[in-house]
């Protein structure tokens, strides 16, 4: 697992890579912070690299999602393929969340 | 002496000249012919006295040697002559009491040195027998395994280990070089060979064994010694390997369709320089047939030095070209092999280094019973679910279960078991997780049990995944995810007091 961002012209950019299971869950809730700071800002959440995610990782996108939400940011997900499609999807999160 | 016998020649002359009968010979034939008398006389007393006085004077000399003979015997404390001059014969005769003290004082010494160094000698005996005999050499006699490994000690010991243990089909090895040779490293040795018999089975990760040799050692490390080690866990029924390196030599692999090469093993410190080190562990899948080398760098190091004192060392190239032509031997076979070559190459250098040697092969044991089930043991640690993984995705291999599927599938599993390692136990305590899986007709049937606190997932609420955002609740998606992902879900608290949660789930095999 592994997060990275990026910031241009004041709005963020996060690559997802790899799995996010529980185990890694917490390091990848630390790693939003930098975002959950910005969470006035536009937030673009790249998935391409991302694997898996488990529920806990969702929880850490959620409580993204609501404090952009709350804050008057906006939060989207690109490239989600495939397994991450479908957990989104079996989670109901695809109707919770930006994806394009 | 001569003016003596000269005075008492003519007082003899005299005496008969004039009170003899031989008045009729003149004065100076008397003299003649008495003179002549006296003269032989003379010199046959002079001889006596001669050989009187130098008697005298030389017997002292005489006793020395005798002394000197006695004492070349053996015999110190031999008498030596008495001397009542203040002559040479004193200074000789000081001379040698001053030899038989100090012959004795150093005949003393020269004891006690040998005495010790004799018993160190046969303690050093001593503590090569106890050090190979911590090394196991009952090597286990399975199908699917083939493990030999030997260690052979520079000096009388080394600081060499190699161990391993089977329990519960997962095999768990160890080689390890302590810095240094002789007696100090090999009390280091004994120390990460206790500590490792210690702390491998009991469901440890490679990582989990490694950091905690680490924390024993470096928190009471005052002499700064430091260990290499290499340390795996080979599941023999999920054939997956998890490993770490601790600043080993990489270990050299063949892979099942033959391939020879040093294994991809990332470098993490030594054991015994940094207390809560990080270690971390790589894994791989291990199918049947494929082997690992570990061996000390007494084996890539060993030197040659050519007469003119070029050096040479054995190196790693060497060591894969001899796998490449002993890809089919039996683990004691390529071991003697590299011993043998090891021998050869070095065709007469002394050994510099401890050399130990670890060959395993994973071969086919279960005939072909793909219904057997598979079972995976687990803590209560959240560290063990990517171990799970790894074991659930050869379990998905073995059955041609698609990637996707495969991801779907762990979801699931994921989700159940974090639940039962963060909550199930109290914290602090250690618990365990099993998980069994089973394909039978195309039907998955995962079995997850726990001693933990009795939770039964059907009777939970469901999240309402159509919740608007604000309603929506963060918690209760793993549940959910495992319900919708499986096709079925049983809970039972068994006599015994077990969660026992059966999962099932239809496998779409595809048809071509």
């Amino acid at each position: 697992m592994n997060i990275e961002i990026k910031e241009q012209n004041g709005s963020y950019l996060g690559i997802l890579t790899g799995w996010i299971d529980t185990a890694e869950a917490s390091q990848f809730l630390e790693d939003l912070k930098p975002l959950m700071a910005n969470a006035n800002k536009s937030i673009e959440l790249d998935c391409a690299q991302l694997e898996y995610i488990c529920s806990l990782g969702l929880r850490g996108v959620l409580q993204l999602k609501k404090e952009s939400t709350a804050k008057g940011g906006s939060l989207i997900l690109t490239h989600v393929e495939g397994e991450v499609k479908k957990i989104l999807r079996l989670t109901g999160f695809d109707k919770l969340l930006d994806i394009r | 002496m001569g003016i003596a016998a000269s005075v008492f020649l003519v007082a003899v002359v005299l005496f008969f000249h004039f009170t003899g009968d031989n008045m009729t010979l003149p004065l100076t034939h008397q003299i003649v012919k008495y003179g002549t008398i006296v003269f032989f006389v003379g010199l046959t007393l002079l001889f006596v006295f001669c050989t009187w006085a130098i008697y005298q004077m030389s017997s002292p000399l005489r006793q020395f040697t005798e002394s000197a003979v006695s004492i070349a015997d053996g015999n110190l404390d031999t008498p030596l002559p008495k001397i009542h001059s203040e002559d040479e014969l004193l200074q000789l005769r000081n001379a040698f009491e001053y030899m038989q003290t100090s012959l004795k004082h150093h005949i003393t010494e020269l004891q006690a040195t040998t005495a010790s160094k004799e018993r160190l000698q046969s303690e050093l005996i001593i503590a090569h027998d106890i050090q190979m005999g911590m090394l196991t050499t009952v090597f286990p006699e399975r199908d699917d395994l083939d493990l030999f490994a030997s260690m052979t000690p520079a000096k009388e010991v080394g600081g060499d280990l190699y161990d391993f243990i089977i329990e519960d089909n997962e095999l768990f090895f160890i080689i390890g070089d302590v810095a240094g040779k002789g007696v100090p490293a090999s009390l280091y040795m004994a120390v990460t060979r206790t500590l490792f018999r210690n702390l491998a089975g009991n469901y440890q990760s490679a990582a989990n064994i490694m950091r905690q040799m680490n924390h024993a050692i470096a928190s009471a490390n005052e002499s700064l010694v430091f260990v290499t080690a290499f340390v795996g866990v080979l599941d023999l029924r999920t054939h997956h390997l998890t490993y770490c390196n601790a600043a080993h030599n990489a270990p050299a692999l063949i892979t099942a369709d033959g391939q020879c090469r040093l294994l991809d093993a990332e470098t993490n410190l030594p054991i015994g320089i940094q207390d809560h080190y990080r270690y971390e562990e790589q894994q791989m899948a291990f199918p049947e047939d494929t082997a690992l080398l570990l061996y000390t760098d007494g084996l890539t190091e060993a030197m040659y030095i050519s007469a003119d004192g070029g050096r040479k060392l054995f190196g790693e190239d060497r060591l894969l070209h001899d796998l490449e032509k002993n890809k089919q031997a039996s683990a004691i076979e390529v071991i003697d092999y590299l011993k043998q070559h090891v021998n050869v190459f070095a065709d007469g250098t002394v050994q510099g280094d401890d050399l130990t040697l670890l060959f395993l092969r994973h071969g086919a044991s279960r005939k072909n019973d793909s219904t057997a089930p598979r079972r995976i043991i687990m803590k209560n640690e959240m560290t063990e679910v990517s171990r799970m993984r790894g074991f659930f995705l050869s379990v998905c291999r073995e059955h041609d279960i698609d990637e996707d599927t495969f991801k779907t599938l762990n979801l699931a599993i994921e989700e159940w078991v974090a639940n039962v390692i963060n909550y199930a136990y109290p914290k602090g305590i250690r618990g365990h997780v099993e998980l069994t899986a089973k394909v039978v007709d195309n039907v998955l049937t995962l079995v997850i049990k726990d001693h933990g606190a009795p939770f039964d997932p059907t009777q939970h609420t469901d999240v309402d995944v159509d919740a608007e955002l604000n309603e929506r609740q963060i918690g209760g998606l793993g549940i959910h995810l495992v319900k919708t992902i499986m096709d079925s879900m049983h809970y039972e608290r068994s006599a015994d007091g077990y969660n026992v949660l059966t999962l099932t789930k239809s496998l779409n095999i595809n048809n071509n």
